[in-house]
């Protein structure tokens, strides 16, 4: 037991629980890291509900750069295409700290082109989830909530952006409109605010760093199975591994729970050999398939039918 | 030694709450991080109206305590401001608020006075969760009674492992309305068990220090609390603390009005040890069994340890796929972690898209989903809860009532159900707040209210000192009912109306200890 254990007050530590009730509902139920993205610019705000409020209106080019120019700076500072496409796939460790876990937990993230994805998160005494995209089907694994297929709509939707391997030099064709709307400080970066609308509407945020063009927070909303839930994402620590950029500190926050989800990156790697089974679906997600595909239960046999009148002669 | 259960020390050196036997556990810490929860969550005392501070004397502040206790005071009604689910706070003018009564706490001169202004302001919310924790609110229940020390470093012992007394308790109301503490089980082989504790039995007393007062008090300053009881239960139970070997006096009466003293020998706790989530250990019992080698029984005392309690959750409902209903045993439960609850019924439920209710934050609504489970179970289900049934427990019972299988069995809950938290204060108190609401998949609130079982069977001393379960068995007798008993799965039915409780009281102690078999 830690000394800062001893010193939190029994009740202070109870609270943990009422946390959690939302906590398992949202962050762990449907934790926003498992839209498989290691919070890179054009994945982690997959998607975003409020709608720009009416000051927000696209800078005219003579005030602010454009957003195209903006995220293409971003590609370039956090490597290039080029470094981006000699990229196949990627495996992630991550370290995933929230106030009432007891250690950290571990976030495994497997990705390869063109979008198939998987994320273990190894909660340690709460349970191991999962979840991913074999390239036609979208699920999760909960220890708590069960097994399920996620289901067309904006939260699958939300999903493949995520999974999308490279997503950040496929930018034009993962959203529809993308304006620069302002410029805000964020921290101690001055930086340009993109707002990014995907073909479906979902709209996000990007803050990028006017000094070294990466992104420093963004503004997003998780579509998950319980809800919405808007979150406030920053990234820190950007670090080069394999001739690319990546924000090896990113720390979320979710609009009206008192919760804070903290990823760091312990090891990443690239075009590894992944084995043949790396996407497969688990079985308790083919059991739901196969239900799904079996005809219903038969009904009970129907009575006979009644004898048609007999037709008047 | 163990030394989580205390609370911090102020700055200035005072107890906010003291344990009076240093390095042992709280009442809360042994019985749970949930179920200080709920314990907390009722003793916010309405925003101290009712703090039982009687033990303190009022002290003037310091010049730096009034300046502390302002910068509290406004803390917590930003923290309200920006934290509350109802960013209008139900029209409340919050501004008003602050405005009429922040010059009263400015101008309080004691702690006492500054917790009224806050609980004022608090109060005008209208809602639970939502107090201050004064250090001396819990002085009546924190006192330790005397407990005969066996883990001492010359009796070779000492592992300081949390010992049980191998019982549970609930409270019934004695003929004036008073409530007493009965034995409601105790555990076979256990140290109450072997000091010939009975079921039905009235805790006296326990280690010299007699129940009946403090249940007394605390009653009174609880009493537009509906989780009372199960703050007072807690408490007294946690009276019974020590570690394996310590022994406890207490002094019962049992079924023929005579008092009985016994030594009780704390033995190990039963179930799965857990740690997580940064709460004191707790222990997970899990128990399955079929009731006549038929019908399936699941108890669970705890929602925690989703990676132990889910997979036998899962593989024990598969096995009772054949049997003619299920009984899901919630009495006692505190709650947990609400998700659990949402895969645990999925086995129940066949469609999807079901919810067993939505919490609302200020980010908006979340929706307690279930995910229904192939070849989930269809038959009759059974719900037992009572008084100690909270949270998680309240929210399973709840979603799954009125469900065309199930049907729920028992007392009202506790009706504490909402997620909060605890906010240290510049003064050194505590501000509870809660940041969502809960309602369930009938836009029920169960906060206060609890839920009302479909059937209500009050627990009676007679039916536990005649080694009876009532609420079981009249769950067993509707599953039966639903089957024909013919014992095979039975085809759900509409539910039916509740039905009305029976009276039930305790005799007085002091008077006729009534009809007694032993």
């Amino acid at each position: 037991m830690t000394a800062s254990k001893r010193s939190q007050s029994v009740i202070e530590k109870a609270a943990s629980v009422a946390a959690l009730m939302v906590l398992a509902g949202v962050a762990l139920a449907e934790p926003a890291a498992t839209k498989p993205a290691p919070a890179t610019p054009a994945s982690a705000p997959a998607a975003a509900k409020p709608e720009a409020p009416a000051a927000e209106k696209p800078a005219a080019s003579a005030e602010l750069p454009s957003a195209e120019s903006i995220i293409e700076k971003f590609i370039e500072a956090s490597g290039g295409r080029a470094a981006y496409e000699k990229l196949k796939n990627r495996r992630i460790v991550m370290k995933m700290e929230m106030p009432m876990l007891q250690k950290p937990a571990t976030m495994t993230i497997v990705q390869s082109a063109p979008n198939l994805g998987r994320i273990d998160v190894d909660l340690n005494e709460i349970g191991k989830q999962q979840s991913g995209h074999d390239g036609k089907v979208a699920w999760q694994t909960d220890p708590n909530t069960g097994p399920r297929i996620i289901e067309e709509g904006p939260e699958k939707e939300q999903m493949l952006r995520g999974v999308r391997f490279n997503s950040e030099i496929f930018w034009r064709e993962m959203y529809s409109k993308v304006e620069t709307v302002g410029q805000e400080t964020v921290g101690e970066a001055s930086a340009w605010k993109v707002r990014l609308t995907t073909p479906t509407n979902d709209v996000s945020y990007m803050f990028y760093d006017q000094k070294t063009h990466l992104p420093v927070q963004s503004l997003a909303t998780q579509k998950t199975q319980i809800g919405d839930i808007e979150t406030t994402t920053s990234l820190s620590d950007w670090r080069e591994v394999d001739g690319i950029r990546m924000p090896f500190k990113t720390v979320m926050k979710m609009k009206g729970v008192p919760i804070t989800q903290t990823l760091t990156i312990e090891k990443v790697e690239h075009n590894i050999e992944l084995p043949a089974d790396a996407f497969a679906l688990p079985e308790d997600i083919k059991e739901i398939l196969d239900s799904k595909k079996a005809p219903s239960t038969p009904a009970a046999p129907a009575a006979p039918a009644a004898p048609a009148a007999p037709k008047r002669p | 030694m163990r030394s989580f259960g205390r609370w911090p020390e102020r700055e200035n050196g005072e107890g906010l709450m003291t344990t009076k036997t240093p390095g042992r556990m709280g009442w809360r810490a042994r019985f749970g991080g949930a179920a200080a929860l709920a314990v907390a969550a009722g003793l916010m005392l309405g925003g101290c109206r009712s703090t039982p501070r009687e033990a303190t004397p009022e002290v003037a502040m310091t010049a730096d305590q009034r300046l502390k206790s302002v910068e509290s005071f406004d803390k917590v009604w930003t923290t309200i401001r920006d934290s509350h689910w109802d960013p209008s706070l139900g029209g409340l003018d919050w501004e008003g608020v602050r405005a009429e009564l922040r010059p009263k706490a400015e101008a309080a001169a004691t702690m006492g006075e500054v917790r009224g202004v806050m609980g004022e302001m608090i109060g005008r919310l209208g809602l639970s969760h939502f107090g201050i924790i004064p250090g001396d609110a819990y002085e009546a229940a924190e006192a330790k009674p005397e407990v005969e020390r066996a883990s001492t470093p010359e009796s070779g012992r000492g592992a300081g492992e949390p010992g049980s007394p191998g019982l549970e308790l609930r409270l019934l109301p004695r003929a004036d309305g008073r409530p007493v503490a009965v034995v409601k089980s105790v555990e076979a082989g256990g140290g109450a068990a072997s000091a010939g504790v009975k079921p039905g039995w009235i805790l006296d007393s326990v280690g010299g220090r007699e129940v009946a007062p403090v249940l007394a008090r605390l009653s009174e300053a609880m009493k537009d609390k509906g989780s009372r009881n199960l703050v007072m239960t807690r408490a007294v139970e946690g009276w019974f603390e020590g570690d394996e070997g310590d022994r406890v006096r207490a002094e019962w009466t049992d079924g023929r009005g005579r008092t009985v003293r016994t030594k009780v020998a704390l033995g190990p706790r039963r179930g799965t040890k857990i740690e997580m989530m940064n709460l004191p250990p707790e222990w997970v019992r899990m128990e399955a069994r079929r009731i006549d080698q038929r019908i399936g029984y699941l108890s669970l005392n705890i929602f925690l340890a989703p990676n132990v309690v889910s997979p036998w959750w899962n593989e024990r409902v598969r096995e009772f796929r054949d049997a003619p209903g299920i009984v899901v045993d919630l009495r006692g439960n505190p709650g947990g972690i609400a998700a659990m609850a949402m895969g645990m019924s999925g086995w129940f439920i066949a469609d999807s898209g079901q919810t067993l209710g939505t919490l609302t934050t200020r980010g908006g609504p979340l929706r307690l989903v279930v995910n229904p489970r192939v070849n989930g179970f269809r038959g009759p289900v059974a719900v037992l809860v009572d008084e100690l049934s909270a949270s998680t427990s309240e929210i399973m019972a709840s979603g799954l009532q009125g469900r065309p299988n199930v049907r729920v069995f028992g007392v009202r809950t506790a009706g504490a159900a909402l997620p909060s938290v605890f906010e240290k204060l510049p003064n050194g108190d505590r501000f509870q707040y809660a940041f969502a609401n809960l309602v369930d998949d009938k836009g029920r609130r169960l906060e206060g209210d609890g839920v009302t079982p479909d059937e209500v069977i009050p627990l009676t001393r007679e039916a536990l000192l005649a080694g009876r379960d009532p609420v079981l068995e009249r769950a067993v007798a509707w599953i039966m009912e639903r089957s024909g008993g013919s014992g095979g799965p039975a085809a759900p039915t509409a539910p039916t109306a509740p039905v009305a409780p029976a009276a039930a009281t305790v005799p007085n102690p002091g008077g006729n200890p009534g009809a007694s078999g032993r």
